[in-house]
């Protein structure tokens, strides 16, 4: 038995996984890993969020794998089903039985019900060296700096500067304008140069 | 620009220049230094000082072609509104130690004892806005040669047509003063050739603003002979196309064809798809050149750490990004980053100044964890990471490797470099891959695995699968965030564990996320496609693909075209006991014995 309390959740999408992945099939194949919990579900970006998380307390799961979509899609979201849960939202792997299975290989089924399980169970080996982790914090310091005063770093320091920030503008030259004040006139409108 | 110079959260250093950049976002260090202007804020403007300055040099802002005195103002609306003192020519600063303006300026407003000084500011965020510099095209067309003084660059028609300009806003031929009858212009000097020297690129510019500048001449002197020698008008801007109309309503004359200058200003142009029959001469009293332009982008690029493109501009993070380079807290706007009209320009510091303004919403700048970490334990220090890291997140210190977190993109480049195994992206490690590989080669009979970077392949393979493309089940995909996190200890791995086939995918050369790190993916698969050649392996059982997240269709291609390679049992067995021999990965201990 291994020592991480590791939950897999199983969704079906409706039909667009368990149309044509047997889920049942998959379940009973990880039931028998170490796994401390199967679990499956029709929505899990909707409806599953609270049952992940009633599942991560009860069971005491400190990692999980979602098996459902593209982590491109939902990532984010079960991240943060996690951060609700009360687990580090990095503890956390998806995945992909639906655009990298079902959905291309909608006329094997047998074989996307396979290839299902073996997703999962690489989901479980890569979830297992998962180490938590805190994104990276540095302070702020509401201070820019805009290099050359053209009309470019012109426009940008006074953009800024009426937004309430403050702005270094350093000018190599004299004066800033830039090759903008040596245009007579600017096209299309034949304006003045600003 | 009077608005900058009195606005209260601007400060306002002009004749000074960054000398170096430290730090990451939020928390930059930048040396400035500045040169002293020798006039003080006392200083009225009055202009007393300009009479009674006696030394006369060339006048930049009028492209040289009008003099400024020692003391001056580029121009009357100059910003800040002091005048400048030009040291270089200024004979104060000589054995003569003149002092006439000194003595004339009753502000006090002149101190020659000002210095250059240098100064460190913190900042949170940097805007890269140096533009460009006119290409210069002394030699061609006759240009800077004494023979054809009648030929000058647009920008120097620029200054001419000014009222402020060194003309007050006469045309002339420089060779006689007089007012010209008939005027060439000829496009693209030095734009869109191959030649030497010569800039590859369209200027963009200079269609638009020759356009501009015979509707101005044609509206003054409707009588004046207006030809457009050119490579196709490109006036695709807003209203430009009108623009161009109304030119060839008013009689500019345009000619698809390059002209050759002779002796007398005459230009002699051929029809290029006739085999350069003759078509016309003509003379001409004056010729303007319609000059590129060349971005400052090399020392902003060395100073800031950012990367060009082929053509020396800034280049962006991604094109969706178009202001953001791909070091986080660092924008552009601009001509720095290709070229651009003033709407643009404008266009691009009101998107660089969202993205800083963003930033300042909050006290704190949140960043991803995904990063590089070092094992204290296993590095030695040897700084090969440090090399390789092309946004310079790595620096040896007290001989181990240190990892500015925030400039850490998490590409996994570095992992590849170390020989200790001292190094791994949190939550990508190479064990997490390899232990991913294990479970998806239990039975590698067929399979064909897929390495995929996050941005490009991984999403090419989502969207085949959207798309409802059907390809064979074999395939297995492992994720990575760039291509380049692939090393090749993890490709001879996977093939140890008797996996038949082996494809690494990631973006097109050019859209990597990180860079252009797909580059580093690129030498390392030949590198081991050649290895495998030596030892008798069949190389093409080791692919490199670029997918785009856009190309689902190309994915399903690709894994179509490995699943026809045929690999017998034979050949899996012998590459099997080939990697499976131990690699040549040190350990730390392992060397101090």
């Amino acid at each position: 038995m291994s020592e991480d309390r590791i939950g897999v959740f199983i969704c079906h999408c409706g039909t667009n996984i368990a149309g044509t992945v047997n889920c049942p099939r998959v379940t009973e194949a990880i039931a028998r890993t170490d796994v401390a919990l199967v679990r499956e579900h029709a929505y899990l970006c909707t409806g599953g969020q609270a049952q992940i998380v009633s599942d991560i307390q009860e069971y005491g799961l400190d990692r999980i794998v979602v098996a459902a979509c593209s982590p491109r899609i939902h990532d984010e979201t079960f991240r943060t089903v996690c951060k609700a849960a009360g687990i580090n939202p990095y503890m956390m792997e998806m995945v992909n039985i639906r655009e990298q299975c079902s959905w291309c290989h909608m006329y094997q089924p047998d074989d996307a019900t396979r290839k299902s399980i073996d997703l999962v169970l690489m989901g479980i080996e890569n979830v297992k060296l998962n180490q938590p982790l805190t994104p990276i914090e540095v302070l702020m310091t509401k201070r820019a700096l805009v290099i050359g005063g053209g009309i470019s770093g012109i426009e940008a320091s006074l953009q800024l500067a009426d937004l309430g920030h403050k702005v270094i503008l350093v000018e190599r030259s004299p004066t800033i304008g830039g090759k903008m004040a040596q245009l007579n006139k600017i096209f299309p409108d034949q304006n003045c140069s600003p | 620009m009077v608005d900058v110079g009195r606005h209260p959260n601007i400060e306002l250093l002009t004749l000074s220049e960054v000398v170096e950049v430290n730090g990451y976002l939020g928390n930059f260090e930048v040396t400035l230094r500045k040169h002293p202007r020798y006039v003080t804020e006392d200083c009225t403007f009055c202009g007393d000082c300009l009479e009674r300055c006696h030394i006369f040099t060339e006048d930049e802002f009028n492209e040289n072609r009008a003099l400024r005195k020692a003391i001056y103002t580029p121009f009357l609306q100059s910003v800040p509104r002091q005048y400048v003192i030009d040291d270089k020519v200024c004979i104060h600063f000589s054995e003569e130690a003149c002092q006439r303006c000194v003595e004339d300026c009753k502000k006090h407003a002149i101190d020659f004892s000002q210095v250059v000084e240098e100064e460190t500011v913190h900042v949170g965020t940097i805007i890269a806005a140096t533009g460009i510099k006119p290409y210069d095209p002394t030699g061609l067309y006759g240009y800077g040669d004494s023979r054809f003084p009648d030929v000058i660059t647009s920008m120097e028609l620029e200054r001419m047509m000014s009222p402020e300009g060194p003309t007050k806003g006469e045309i002339i031929r420089p060779s006689t003063g007089q007012a010209p009858s008939s005027v060439a212009f000829i496009q693209c000097v030095g734009s869109r050739s191959e030649k030497e020297g010569q800039l590859a690129y369209c200027s963009k510019l200079c269609c638009p603003n020759t356009v501009k500048n015979t509707l101005l001449l044609k509206e003054r002197f409707p009588e004046l002979e207006t030809y457009v020698f050119h490579n196709g008008i490109r006036t695709s801007g807003k209203r430009q196309e009108r623009m161009f109309r109304e030119a060839r309503k008013d009689g500019v004359v345009f000619v698809n064809s390059f002209p050759k200058i002779t002796q007398g200003q005459v230009l002699t142009f051929f029809d290029p798809l006739v085999d350069q029959q003759l078509l016309m001469r003509k003379d001409f009293d004056l010729v303007v050149l319609a000059i590129g332009i060349v971005p400052t982008s090399k020392e902003m690029s060395q100073l800031l750490g950012v990367p060009l493109d082929k053509r020396g501009f800034i280049k962006e993070e991604n094109q969706l990004s178009p202001t953001s380079t791909p070091t986080n807290g660092i924008y552009f706007a601009g001509a720095v980053g290709s070229p651009s009209d003033i709407k643009q320009c404008i266009e691009q510091a009101g998107n660089a100044a969202m993205q800083v303004s963003k930033h300042f919403q909050r006290d704190t700048a949140e960043l991803s964890p995904i990063i590089a970490r070092v094992d204290l334990e296993e590095c030695t220090g040897c700084g090969k990471c440090s090399k390789e890291c092309l946004f310079g997140a790595i620096r040896i210190q007290d001989k181990v490797a240190v990892i500015t977190e925030a400039a850490c993109r998490g590409c996994g480049n570095c992992v590849n470099s170390c020989e200790f195994d001292a190094i791994s992206i949190s939550n990508y490690d190479e064990k997490q891959l390899k232990a991913q590989l294990k479970a998806a080669l239990q039975e590698p009979e067929d399979k064909i695995i897929v390495f995929a970077c996050h941005w490009c392949s991984y999403a090419g393979a989502d969207f085949a699968g959207t798309s409802r493309l059907q390809y064979s089940p074999n395939v297995r995909i492992i994720r990575t965030m760039c291509s380049c996190g692939v090393t090749a200890d993890l490709v001879r791995y996977t093939f140890a564990l008797g996996a038949p086939k082996v494809i690494v995918s990631g973006c097109h050369p050019g859209d990597c996320h990180y860079l252009d790190n797909n580059m580093f993916t690129k030498k390392r698969v030949m590198k081991l496609k050649e290895g495998l050649v030596s030892k008798g392996i069949n190389p093409e059982r080791l692919m490199l693909e670029w997918v785009s997240a856009s190309e689902g269709q190309r994915f399903v291609e690709t894994v179509q075209k490995m699943e026809q390679l045929r690999v017998d049992e034979d050949e899996i067995k012998m590459t099997k006991m080939i990697f499976s021999e131990p690699g040549k990965r040190k350990s730390r201990k392992r060397v101090q014995k």
